[in-house]
């Protein structure tokens, strides 16, 4: 009889790190869904580039390390995130270097998979916003629903997202997504079906997306502003469960994680209110990302036992 | 389990928490294992020092006789399982992988039967005396001398007597059977024991997934109002010492301290099983339940075993190996020890063989941290296993220490919820196993 031997714990649960990324990839079909949706062929034109350019340059740089090459979800996560979070007629070669510079400078750089300190969406958006900012600002608006997908994306008009319009759109749109704006932020009630899977699997926290939403929305209401329009029209919802969940960009602990969403939130509500720019999700979730470490070394739990 | 509990684990399993499995034998009564041939008896049995050999090759022993007298720190009397005779006294390799001293005993087929005495008019004093003598040990698998713990407890003037019936480990059901077949006896065990420690209250602290023992101690708990049964959530690891207390009684064991630093003293029920025997029947320590389970035996079963009964002889009474058995664990599936081969024999801390076949395991291969920060929910001292791994994968021993990893007990949690697979508790071993090599014993 020839026996195994290990030390324990001899069983493992059933979840790994490949089922957490495709049950990830399974929620971001919904706002992907209804992306393509409302902005039509070109909507999943920019997804499939994104997402085919960030896993190539993941394959590519891993094969240049010599490291194993594996698909392990990761890289598509991260174009599949970015393309949802640009306008729906970027170009595609904008979408694809944007993508790689993500994955090159956003993870690899730092040591790739698990090592990351930007989320490496983020970093690939925030890139494609300071280099083409023109391209990056325009949004054309809903298409012809019902006949979406095959329309030419030259007919299209643009339009201004409600961020910056700031009034117009009444609730059930925003709820709904049928208005301008990013691929994947529009639709909140495709966002919160994604959010459900999420949270229903535990894959994420409960704290980060109610506390980031919870501050803006606080915020808004005290100083004044429609805070139902507020955690409605943008990118928070998107942000608040696909983007500053992210296991590897955002604390441990549970304190830690109340920390960095509230400030998150808050960073959203000045940055919409006194910033220049409409919107504010993207930018105060990197700068938060860069303050994990900090928060993660105030934020440790007190040892059982330990001295209060 | 009704369709909408189904549904609801399926969608709401938080992959976090560990399957109990134990529907194997929880419902299998203990059956009293065969008498076996020969048995070998360790004279390690127990946490503290080796006792010493009082017999020689050839010497006829009959079943209770001390063969091995408790000398030194935290050291416990060993007796004859069965009488016969002593045929060799040699190292033999115990469950752990260590080897130590031990002596085989063939059996002359003679069985003693132990006379029932009355043991209600019995001072403290002679209760310990008694469980001394006896050589009763923690039988939940720590095998800290009971004794030990019962003067500990007296010194420092316990409050509280916490009688441990969690049985967190998967698989493991040694202690559930006990309580649901011996639920007289053993409270008349927890009576002799709180008159010995002192104690002024009693709790039974059992996992809410037993709920037949439940109802057979609280039918006892209406009669006495020093005794409360409490019902604790089914969740790997309650019956860690700490953990009972503080879920019990909302008290926290100081780090690097004992329970009776609180007031407390917990066993576990079969040790608690173990002290009526000696007391009410003179009975020493010869005999425990033990699980034998598995996908790899044909018939898993729960038998009250002589000690030193080859593991052998046990999985041949439950029908066999079922084929390509991977691992023996003894112990539970969480903190148990794989075994190279079935050449070992039952100790006084032995709860469980479990026999595993095939590949159970997914073998995922280890990736990097994702930094999910499960390890860092699931840790019941509530460390950090996360950064001590980074640091023990460094030899950052000093940082290791400074963030708690002394406070470890190797409960496996962190390592079973980590979705990349890495070697958490192992981790946490080497870093404790560094610590102690480098002679560093400051706090």
């Amino acid at each position: 009889m020839k026996l195994d031997l290990s030390v324990s714990p001899h069983i493992k649960t059933k979840s790994s790190s490949k089922k957490i990324m495709f049950t990830v990839i399974f929620a971001l079909l919904f706002p992907s869904v209804a992306g393509i949706y409302y902005f039509g062929m070109s909507a999943l034109w920019i997804l499939i580039t994104c997402i085919v350019c960030a896993q190539f340059t993941e394959t590519v740089v891993l094969r240049m390390q010599k490291k194993d090459t594996k698909i392990t979800g990761g890289a598509i996560i991260t174009g599949l995130i970015l393309g949802l979070i640009v306008p729906p007629n970027v170009p595609l070669w904008l979408c694809a270097i944007g993508s790689s510079f993500g994955i090159i400078i956003g993870k690899m750089v730092f040591g790739g998979s698990g090592s990351n300190i930007f989320n490496p969406a983020l970093v690939g958006r925030a890139f494609m916003g300071a280099g083409w900012p023109a391209l990056m600002s325009v949004f054309t608006d809903v298409q012809d629903v019902g006949a979406p997908l095959w329309k030419d994306i030259a007919d299209a008009t643009t339009t201004a997202t409600p961020l910056v319009s700031k009034a117009g759109v009444d609730s059930a749109t925003l709820f709904l997504g049928s208005h301008g704006g990013c691929i994947g932020e529009t639709s909140i009630l495709f966002i919160l079906f994604g959010g459900l899977v999420l949270l229903i699997k535990r894959h994420i926290d409960w704290r980060i997306p109610a506390c980031m939403i919870g501050a803006v929305f606080v915020l808004s209401a005290v100083s004044g502003t429609d805070p139902m329009y507020q955690i409605l029209a943008g990118g928070l919802m998107f942000g608040a469960f696909f983007i500053a969940t992210d296991y590897v960009t955002s604390p441990m602990t549970k304190r830690g994680r109340i920390v960095y969403a509230v400030v998150i939130g808050c960073l959203v509500f000045l940055m919409r209110n006194y910033g220049t720019m409409a919107e504010g999700v993207a930018y105060s979730i990197l700068f938060m990302n860069a303050m994990v470490p900090l928060i993660d070394r105030f934020t440790q739990n007190r040892i059982f036992g330990d001295k209060v | 389990m009704s369709l909408l509990k189904r549904i609801a684990k399926v969608l709401f399993s938080s992959d976090m928490e560990i399957d109990d499995m134990k529907e194997l034998t929880k419902n299998k009564y203990i059956k009293k294992g065969r008498m076996p041939e020969k048995v070998v008896v360790y004279f390690s049995q127990h946490i503290g020092k080796e006792s010493e050999c009082c017999v020689s090759c050839g010497n006829h022993v009959k079943e209770g006789q001390v063969i091995g007298k408790a000398s030194g720190v935290l050291s416990s009397n060993v007796h004859a399982p069965i009488s016969g005779k002593v045929v060799e006294i040699k190292n033999y390799r115990n469950s752990t992988g260590r080897s130590g001293k031990g002596v085989m005993i063939e059996s002359d087929g003679k069985e003693k039967v132990w006379k029932k005495k009355d043991a209600g008019n019995i001072s403290s004093e002679k209760i310990i005396k008694a469980v001394e003598s006896a050589g009763v040990v923690g039988m939940g698998g720590a095998t800290f001398p009971t004794y030990f713990k019962m003067n500990g407890a007296l010194k420092s003037r316990i409050k509280d007597y916490i009688v441990n019936g969690a049985e967190c480990e998967p698989y493991i059901t040694a202690d559930q059977r006990l309580m649901e077949e011996k639920t007289k006896e053993i409270f008349c065990g927890i009576q002799l024991m709180v008159k010995a420690t002192k104690a002024k209250h009693a709790y039974f602290g059992i996992e809410d997934n037993k709920r037949y023992a439940i109802r057979k101690f609280k039918g006892i708990a209406i009669n006495h109002d020093w005794f409360d049964v409490e019902e604790l959530e089914s969740r790997y690891p309650q019956g860690a010492e700490k953990e009972m207390i503080k879920n019990i009684l909302g008290k926290e064991v100081p780090c690097g301290g004992l329970p009776s630093d609180v007031g407390v003293a917990v066993n576990n029920v079969g040790t608690v099983f173990a002290v009526y025997e000696a007391l009410y029947y003179s009975k020493p320590l010869i005999e425990r339940v033990v699980t034998v389970t598995g996908n790899g035996v044909k018939n898993p079963k729960n038998i009250f075993a002589k000690i030193g009964t080859p593991v052998k002889d046990l999985i041949d009474e439950c029908g066999g190996y079922k084929s390509n058995v991977s691992k023996i664990i003894v112990g539970g599936p969480m903190m148990g020890f794989a075994q190279s081969d079935d050449k070992i024999y039952v100790t006084k801390g032995m709860s469980c063989i479990l026999v595993m076949k095939g590949s159970d395991d997914d073998s995922a291969e280890e990736r990097p941290c994702i930094r999910c920060g499960r390890c860092i929910d699931a840790c019941p001292m509530k460390l950090n296993p996360y950064i001590i791994s980074a640091y023990s994968q460094r030899d950052k021993f000093d940082d290791a220490k400074d963030a708690g990893v002394l406070n470890c007990y190797e409960c496996g949690k962190c390592a079973f919820v980590c979705p990349v697979r890495r070697p958490m508790t192992q981790y946490m071993r080497y870093a404790k196993e560094g610590i102690k090599k480098r002679g560093d014993t400051k706090k």
